[in-house]
């Protein structure tokens, strides 16, 4: 077990080594830097002195040393354009977004698995007909869409919940429900298919000739061996749903990461645009390292693979 | 006691007591309805709260826009947004009027310059700053040897506006009364100060510039509460204004990107004003009672711009071709709806100050052959059209132009850049085609003139440099820079225009619309200025009509 975490903790580092070389090689994209991220109505003596400042001048290797020094200490320098520290800037977002990311995939794991289970177990029932073609639904549908029409119908016509900014709970419901509507259809539907898979297994029917009660059945033999496809699902989520939360953020005027990246972007705010990607890449890349070491803990044999 | 269907399960009754079952379902039951509970009542808490609810006896507005200043500090970002921020809470030495004539605002007196290059000003007595900070003559010192200090401007403050003005150092003469002087001459200097905010010098002297950045400090009818980045910015009634406390209470400034949502947000009532109104949803607003469509017709010039440095658009036959060629009235009629209302005719827009004699030239694709057969336009080569997305329409007139352009033999296509890789191109002259731009400056004739030179905006025309009247225009610009007379002032505006427009570096189309929603219980309508402003010199500031 030892082994197989060093293992992923190896390959985790080149990871984040490849996001850092590419996230530091786009301050060179269109040439030089200085001219790139100068204001509107700079000099070019302004333009030199701000190269002066920024560094620019130095070779690239010894520019890419300091930036990962840098970076390890949480120290992204300061936005060219909000003059604030990066990483307060950051962190100043980033409640909102796990906010909004983690009540996303709380929805979609309390309603995919319990609809993907009973689906699974009332195989071709009108249910099951009826929760499938929901998933296909949601699975055609885009985020903005689904935002739009969650605004229409629940805050504009019926005047039921709030539409926009970040206030109190209320707020969190219409745009998690946006953001966690591909998932529960994405994971209902795998839910059920793992389900049916494992159900047809001779150990589900060694239980049921036993004598077993059929939840627990279903729920401690079938649904404990399914959920391993589900928990592979769930890493990749996370990655999905904090992307995904850029267009969410924008259509709810929730003020989290997504939408300062958008920002950043716009504003040609390197700094900023640097951080949020080298920390949405470690975020994404710790939590498929929880993945692949709890799949190794809920299936021995992809251990020793 | 044992189910008689299921012989397994024991019912809950099991021996008079709760089988874990049973606990845990209960439970369950009880957690759900305190969290529905909560929810419920967190729920009916915003919902459907009016935007102008009564707070403390007193009403507060709400203005939702779709992005919101990156700094708060003046001197270091130069924007519409910025200025529609700050303008509640910070105040120039002047401003422009509803007809966009220049007013006292802190200044009581203003002296135009007998020597040419010294404006003198008095300043309102009585007048203090938030934390208590008298308005005076040093306040003005400090806030332009703060904006000219090149330690500063290392830092990244980068106000121009002292640079445009020409300003060389500031003299206190007395407690109220200063002098601004520039080093030669200009007539730039003076409509300038419309836009220059005044500091309070003990607070921006003593904070670092992050922390100027997050919360300002003015003399304004207003006064700030709160930023909350990416949401909402709050500001509070200056009961010590010394024009008298403004008759709302409570300023929000909310940041919606979607201009969808702004839409929702002013039909649930939460909202006041929404600024940015998609043409497509007027229908919308306009079928509601409670609302009205309010639009400022502003003084952004849409234009196509040439790069006269090209070799097919060296020849001046071949950029009047596109004058002829492009129908700019069914542009406006069908593709804008009719809210731009006229084309644009001439580069300087201030009543007065445009040359009446310059015609517009009319739409006859024939003309527009005939010129470029003479000027051996290659039709063979693709013509290409740069532009944002930003804008009204912009990419549907984008389209618009080029079916026109095409309809003429010619290889056409629409190229959308972001707006970023756009701004850098025209800043570094670097288009090697056509692209739709946009350029505003203060409503004033001798500013106007100044645009095709790239002194104030952005342009990659090459005008000046690459075309045959361009040393002539620089010539006669530099004269206009330097005349205070009146007359002669609009002799040369007129000649400047004049130049500018033979030579076709420009193919104007119309003025930029701004269009807003409005509840109808908000007693406030826009100017043409790029700025928004709640409250204008000589008239009443927004209010809420009870």
């Amino acid at each position: 077990m030892i082994e197989y975490v060093v293992r992923r903790l190896l390959l985790a580092v080149l990871v984040l080594f490849g996001v850092s070389v590419v996230s530091f090689g786009m301050m060179f994209l269109s040439g030089d830097p200085a001219s790139a991220l100068a204001g509107d109505n700079w000099t070019r003596q302004q333009i030199d002195e701000f190269r002066r400042i920024m560094g620019f001048d130095r070779p690239w290797y010894v520019q890419y040393r300091d930036f990962i020094r840098n970076a390890v200490r949480g120290d992204f320098g300061k936005s060219l354009r909000q003059h604030q520290p990066v990483f307060g800037l950051l962190m100043d977002r980033l409640p909102a977004t796990l906010q909004l990311t983690g009540a996303a995939l709380l929805l979609s794991v309390t309603i995919a698995t319990p609809v993907g289970i009973l689906s699974a177990v009332r195989r071709n029932s009108f249910n099951d007909r009826a929760a499938m073609l929901l998933a296909l639904a949601g699975q055609s549908m885009p985020v903005f869409w689904v935002g739009s029409m969650l605004i229409l119908i629940f805050g504009v016509r019926l005047q039921w919940l709030p539409i926009a900014g970040r206030e109190g709970l209320a707020h969190l419901i219409l745009p998690a429900a946006a953001l966690g509507f591909f998932s529960v259809a994405r994971n209902a539907r795998v839910v059920r298919s793992s389900m049916l898979e494992v159900l047809g297994a001779d150990y589900v029917r060694t239980a049921r000739a036993k004598g077993l009660p059929g939840a627990q059945v279903v729920m401690k033999h079938a649904f404990k061996n399914a959920l391993l496809p589900v928990v592979t699902l769930l890493g990749l989520d996370v990655g999905h749903l904090l992307s995904g939360a850029v267009i969410t953020e924008t259509i709810f005027a929730w003020p989290g990461v997504g939408r300062l990246t958008v920002e950043a972007v716009l504003g040609k705010d390197l700094p900023l645009v640097q951080a949020v990607v080298i920390f949405l890449a470690t975020v994404f890349v710790i939590i498929n390292l929880a993945v692949d070491i709890l799949y190794g803990v809920l299936d021995p044999r992809v251990r020793y693979q | 006691m044992t189910d008689p269907e299921r012989p397994d399960r024991l019912t809950k009754e099991h021996d008079g007591r709760l089988t874990r079952r049973e606990l845990l379902r209960r439970g369950f039951t009880t957690a759900a309805a305190a969290g529905l509970a909560g929810a419920m009542h967190e729920i009916s808490g915003p919902v459907g709260v009016s935007a102008q609810t009564q707070v403390g006896g007193q009403s507060r507005l709400v203005l939702v826009q779709p992005n919101e200043p990156a700094t708060l500090d003046p001197q270091f970002e130069q924007s519409g947004i910025l200025g529609t921020y700050l303008n509640p809470m910070v105040e120039h030495l002047t401003e422009f009027d509803r007809r966009l004539n220049i007013r006292n605002v802190l200044a009581e007196s203003a002296q135009l310059p007998r020597d040419g290059v010294t404006y003198r000003f008095r300043l309102r007595s009585g007048v203090e700053f938030w934390d208590g900070t008298p308005l005076d003559a040093n306040a003005i010192k400090f806030t332009y040897e703060r904006a000219l200090n090149p330690e500063n401007r290392q830092k990244g403050l980068s106000d121009p506006i002292p640079t445009l003005q020409g300003v060389d150092h500031i003299r206190v003469i007395d407690p109220l009364t200063v002098d601004v002087v520039t080093g030669k001459p200009s007539t730039l200097a003076w409509p300038f100060f419309v836009q220059e905010f005044i500091l309070a010098p003990r607070y921006y002297g003593t904070r670092a510039f992050d922390q100027t950045a997050i919360r300002p400090m003015g003399s304004g009818p207003w006064r700030f509460t709160r930023w909350d980045k990416g949401d909402r910015m709050e500001m509070s009634a200056n009961t010590g204004y010394w024009r008298g406390r403004p008759q709302i209470e409570t300023l929000i400034f909310r940041t919606v990107p979607d201009a969808g949502t702004r839409l929702a947000l002013l039909e649930r009532g939460e909202a006041d004003i929404i600024t940015t109104v998609n043409p497509d949803d007027l229908p919308v607003i306009r079928a509601n009672s409670r609302l009205r469509v309010e639009s400022a017709l502003t003084t952004f010039r849409v234009h196509i711009g040439v790069p006269c440095n090209q070799p097919r658009w060296r020849d001046r036959r071949a950029r009047m071709a596109l004058n002829y060629a492009v129908n700019v009235d069914n542009i406006i009629k069908f593709v804008l709806g009719g809210l731009p209302r006229e084309r644009t005719r001439t580069p300087v827009i201030t009543p007065g100050w445009a040359n009446r004699d310059i015609k517009p030239y009319p739409f006859d694709q024939s003309r527009a052959r005939e010129l470029l057969t003479a000027a051996n336009f290659d039709f063979t080569q693709p013509v290409k059209l740069y532009t944002t997305e930003a804008g009204m329409k912009r990419l549907d007139v984008a389209q618009a132009i080029v079916a026109d352009l095409n309809k003429m033999g010619m290889r056409a296509e629409v190229q959308v850049l972001q707006p970023a890789v756009f701004t850098s191109r025209l800043r570094a002259k670097e288009f090697d085609d056509l692209y739709l731009g946009t350029l505003g400056a203060p409503s004033y004739g001798p500013i106007e003139v100044a645009l095709p030179t790239g002194d104030l905006g952005l342009d990659s025309t090459h005008f000046t440099t690459a075309t045959q009247n361009g040393p002539r225009y620089m010539q006669v610009y530099q004269e206009a820079r330097v005349t205070f007379d009146d007359r002669k002032s609009h002799e040369l505006v007129n000649t400047l225009q004049a130049l500018f427009m033979e030579e076709a570096a420009w193919i104007l189309l119309y003025r930029e619309v701004f269009l807003f929603g409005v509840n109808r219980r908000t007693d406030w309508r826009p100017t043409e200025y790029t700025r928004l402003h709640l409250w204008l010199p000589e008239e009443q500031d927004a209010r809420i009509i009870r």
